[in-house]
């Protein structure tokens, strides 16, 4: 079951959130050698994990489990894209409040592949499920040119902003993901046909008003 | 920015086509306009006895092709072996650097540049769960190769080969789909709006018969034993539209 874990919900969602640091660093910083900070914790934090983040998550709900995450960032302000990659841009880099920035996408480090695989899918049907809720027009990311058809396999509509360039020599790129109704259809018909985002708080909070005043 | 604008129509032609053959004349005019002379799309595996959902679209020389197959170089070709060892595109001319090749190996290289082939560039399309692939573009003769377009070679290789595996999907399960010939449709849509054999048959200037034959071949080929079954199946398939039967 994935989950928007936003300012409000933070605090239902601490020890996700610790999981999620944690599994952060593990990947990032300790598999795959990106240069990162971490706190004395252990916990992989950078200057955008600030009350504006939101971030999405895969959740064992038996266990309680971190299976993946990610970070979305509002683009209205500073953001990676706008900060550390705006020369992977041809076009404008495309901000507003219709648009957020993925990013800090992981998966638990000890899952087994296939497995892996479906908590990747979870979080993209998430992903274009919230996008049309909240009606968003597009996600942005940055992505290691090898990872794109991992990528683009999901079914999504991805546009490329720029060229792909090298830095530290692997090939990085910035991406939009337009958010669609056909984009969720092409998803759900990969993988699975039900919803598989929960009901962000205040969308539990009008349905709840809406059972009292039937009863009523 | 003329590149990126040239590549950005590119993908979108590229996503709008139907089939590979789309697809492949799409790639193969964009492949040119990279400063290349020919492509190949293809996931690594036997090529003479290919799995069903094997994608291998291109341009090669058939020349080069008929010498590939008739001594099965595919196998041990290095461009091929080093797409194993790296995630990034890397030049042809440095594919000792990634390989060490065997007299075999040397041998493929050496007959490639005696059939006219040059320099070229590969980009290696790991997906988990799918045969290993890559998207090569190749040169013929000795220009040397357009290092300048290798970003966006990495590109079309990703675009590509996904709108590849789409297109794949897509014609198997129309494959699958069984097919109705024009006087079956006929005869169908005819009785699904409420006609009697002998009235389709006068429509349709045929024997009452020959519009049971007709419909009986029609639901011998879908496995379904009434009109209603078929009528379903045929919407559902678009063999048929809603529009021919209101």
């Amino acid at each position: 079951m994935v989950f928007i874990v936003d300012s409000r919900s933070r605090r239902r969602f601490q020890d996700a959130i610790e999981q999620m640091h944690q599994t952060r660093r593990k990947v990032f910083v300790e598999r795959l050698n990106w240069k990162l900070r971490v706190d004395e914790a252990g916990r992989e934090i950078d200057e955008f994990d600030t009350a504006d983040a939101d971030y999405m998550m895969d959740i064992d709900p038996d266990s309680g489990r971190l299976l993946g995450s990610l970070r979305l960032l509002p683009t209205d302000r500073a953001h990676l894209l706008s900060v550390h990659f705006a020369d992977l841009c041809e076009t404008t880099i495309p901000r507003g409040e219709d648009v957020r920035e993925i990013s800090r996408l992981v998966t638990a480090p000890d899952l087994p592949r296939d497995r892996c695989m479906r908590v990747r899918h979870r979080l993209a049907s998430a992903l274009m499920e919230y996008g049309l809720m909240i009606g968003l027009r597009s996600y942005t990311l940055v992505t290691h040119t090898s990872w794109l058809p991992t990528l683009l396999c999901v079914g999504w509509t991805c546009h490329p902003l720029g060229l792909p360039r090298d830095r530290d020599q692997q090939s990085i790129g910035a991406m939009a993901i337009e958010v669609s109704q056909a984009g969720l259809t092409a998803l759900r018909s990969f993988g699975g046909r039900y919803p598989v985002l929960s009901a962000p708080p205040r969308i539990v909070q009008l349905q709840t008003k809406k059972e009292v005043s039937y009863g009523l | 920015m003329g590149l990126f604008s040239d590549l950005q129509e590119y993908l979108e032609v590229a996503r709008r086509t139907r089939t590979s053959d789309d697809l492949k004349s799409a790639t193969a005019a964009f492949v040119c306009v990279l400063g290349f002379d020919y492509f190949g799309l293809l996931h690594h595996v036997d090529f003479l006895k290919p799995p069903e959902s094997a994608i291998r679209i291109g341009n090669y020389p058939s020349a080069w092709r008929e010498i590939m197959e008739e001594r099965q170089y595919f196998g041990d070709d290095p461009i091929l072996t080093a797409c194993q060892k790296t995630v990034s595109g890397f030049q042809w001319r440095n594919v000792a650097s990634l390989v060490e090749m065997t007299p075999r190996q040397r041998e493929i290289r050496g007959a490639g540049a005696e059939a006219g082939l040059g320099d070229g560039y590969t980009v290696p399309l790991h997906l988990p769960g799918d045969f290993e692939a890559s998207c090569s573009f190749g040169l013929i003769g000795s220009r040397p190769a357009p290092i300048e377009t290798f970003p966006a070679a990495q590109y079309v290789a990703c675009f590509a080969f996904e709108q590849a595996r789409r297109l794949m999907s897509l014609e198997r399960t129309q494959g699958r789909a069984p097919r109705l010939t024009q006087r079956q449709l006929d005869c169908l849509v005819l009785s699904a709006r409420g006609k009697s054999a002998s009235v389709a048959a006068e429509l349709l200037g045929i024997s009452s018969d020959t519009v049971y034959e007709h419909l009986a071949e029609a639901k011998r080929r879908y496995g379904v034993a009434t009109i209603q079954q078929l009528t379903v199946r045929a919407l559902h398939d678009s063999q048929i539209a809603f529009a021919d039967l209101l």
